[in-house]
């Protein structure tokens, strides 16, 4: 096993957090190692978009937002003073649950990420656009209309333009949050082969419902529920030989 | 739908611009000037000291718009709605942009220009801020929590600083309703002035020097009313706004 030998990206111990007096996550503990897919499985309301929210903090946005334990990142605290939000939220990217393009040209909504990095060159930024778009296997199917609005593309297509737009930025880690829950079923194949294909570069966490979409994309996976994680190890072992009780109960599809 | 919106946006400016220009350099010809509201009173005197005063007052309209604007977005965008310098701010703001317009109006009648003979610059002024400010920080506040948070989300997980959130979405997309809420407002204020300017000359029409000003009883006591049920309203707007 190779990765038993490569540091750990992001280490999280002993994680709560509240909104107001509402406890979402308890005593979270794990490790994401780099370039692997890690995945978070569970029923909705059991805290993975929360979770998930923590680690490129966009919770900070939500004042009552409130945290106990360590989130480190590359060995250093992520909520440390002299970290920028917006640096954490530019090398953790996020594709979010329903596609949210920017009301802007296909080109400038990948531009546009690439530009907060400040690149400004045309030709460098035709590069960033061409490669992330290529990345997010969309380059083939808009690169005639590149100056036209996204209003003609379809649902899926919208993710995919949401992950180039993610990629432009050139995250270290990139956080898919219930990437496929619009998505129709032909959809959806192409974004796991877009997850498989982005793993050899970047570090993937991917959050789902979907349990066998979690079996097929992820090396590692966890599974939150209420709150707490009540299993994380390879994904192998999750599905075919749990541990704890309520994780099988889930992987079989008696729970939730 | 987008051209369909610019379109509208641009008659309807192209008609406030062209009834503007008409207003401005017809209205001392307008018969209805001469002969009708403003009947011998001296009407063409009358025009000359709305212009006037307009040409002094457009610079403080626009002012306290622009500053209006930036204080909306300043308690939206940089103050938590549970900070004590939000609560204090925001509470006086929808206290004062609920009381009825023609209040301030006649406020400014009866301090501003009966109290000194011709009114100040400074009178006049406060009772434009007075009209404009509170209603255009308000509407401007309601247009930008109007702006989907998702937006903003993904503006902030690409790694954008807030105030590029700002200028790159959160304003472009409140921009249409912010525009709304102050051409409202400025139509209200115009009203207003135009209501004042009725009472102004019929009172000098009808007093005598010497004679003091009064409303009548019957309008005090609707007044009176009106201010009642919009501190009720601003202290309904307070508990669903504030909190």
């Amino acid at each position: 096993m190779q990765s038993q030998k490569t540091d750990p990206i992001l280490q999280i111990h002993d994680l709560n957090v509240w909104y107001g007096k509402s406890q979402i996550l308890k005593n979270l503990t794990f490790d994401v190692l780099p370039r692997q897919v890690t995945a978070f499985i569970g029923p909705s309301n059991s805290g993975k978009t929360t979770l998930v929210r923590c680690l490129n903090r966009l919770n900070d946005l939500n004042v009552n937002f409130r945290y106990t334990g360590k989130i480190l990142y590359k060995g250093e605290n992520l909520y440390a003073l002299k970290l920028k939000a917006s640096k954490i939220a530019q090398q953790i990217g996020m594709v979010f649950q329903r596609p949210i393009p920017f009301r802007k040209s296909i080109y400038e909504n990948v531009a546009y990420s690439a530009r907060l990095r400040g690149i400004k060159q045309p030709d460098q930024l035709d590069t960033i656009v061409e490669e992330s778009l290529r990345k997010a296997q969309l380059w083939d199917e808009v690169y005639k209309d590149l100056h036209t609005s996204f209003d003609a593309l379809s649902n899926g297509q919208q993710q995919r333009l949401c992950i180039a737009r993610a990629l432009a930025s050139a995250p270290e880690i990139l956080i898919f949050d219930e990437p496929c829950e619009q998505l129709d079923a032909a959809e959806t194949p192409k974004l796991e082969a877009i997850v498989q294909n982005l793993k050899s570069h970047y570090t993937l966490i991917f959050v789902t419902n979907k349990r066998r979409q979690a079996a097929r994309v992820s090396d590692v996976a966890g599974f939150l529920y209420n709150g707490e994680l009540v299993e994380f190890g390879q994904t192998e072992q999750i599905f075919t030989n749990p541990i704890d009780k309520r994780t099988e109960n889930y992987v079989t599809g008696r729970l939730g | 739908m987008k051209r369909a919106e610019l379109i509208f946006q641009s008659i309807a400016l192209i008609t406030l611009a062209v009834a503007f220009i008409l207003f401005w350099n017809f209205g001392k010809g307008m018969s209805f000037v001469e002969n009708g509201l403003l009947s011998d009173t001296t009407a063409t005197d009358s025009y000359a000291v709305l212009q006037e005063n307009l040409n002094r007052m457009i610079p403080v309209l626009l002012g306290s718009i622009l500053l209006s604007v930036a204080i909306a977005f300043y308690l939206e965008e940089y103050l938590v709605r549970t900070n004590w310098k939000y609560q204090i701010i925001a509470r006086q703001i929808v206290i004062l942009a609920s009381i009825p317009s023609l209040l301030y109006g006649l406020l400014g009648l009866y301090f501003f220009v009966f109290q000194s003979e011709k009114g100040s610059f400074f009178t006049h002024a406060l009772t434009v801020v007075l009209l404009v400010m509170p209603r255009t920080i308000q509407s401007t506040q309601r247009a930008i929590r109007g702006v989907d948070i998702s937006i903003r989300e993904a503006a902030f997980a690409l790694g954008a600083k807030k105030w590029r959130v700002i200028v790159d979405h959160v304003f472009p997309h409140a921009f249409s309703a912010i525009m709304a809420g102050i051409f409202t407002v400025i139509s209200r204020a115009l009203a207003v002035a135009a209501l004042i300017i009725v009472v102004y000359v019929w009172t000098k029409h009808t007093l005598q020097s010497g004679d003091t000003f009064y409303i009548p009883g019957s309008a005090i006591v609707l007044l009176l009313s009106s201010l009642l049920s919009s501190v009720f309203s601003s202290f309904l707007e307070a508990k669903t706004n504030c909190t």
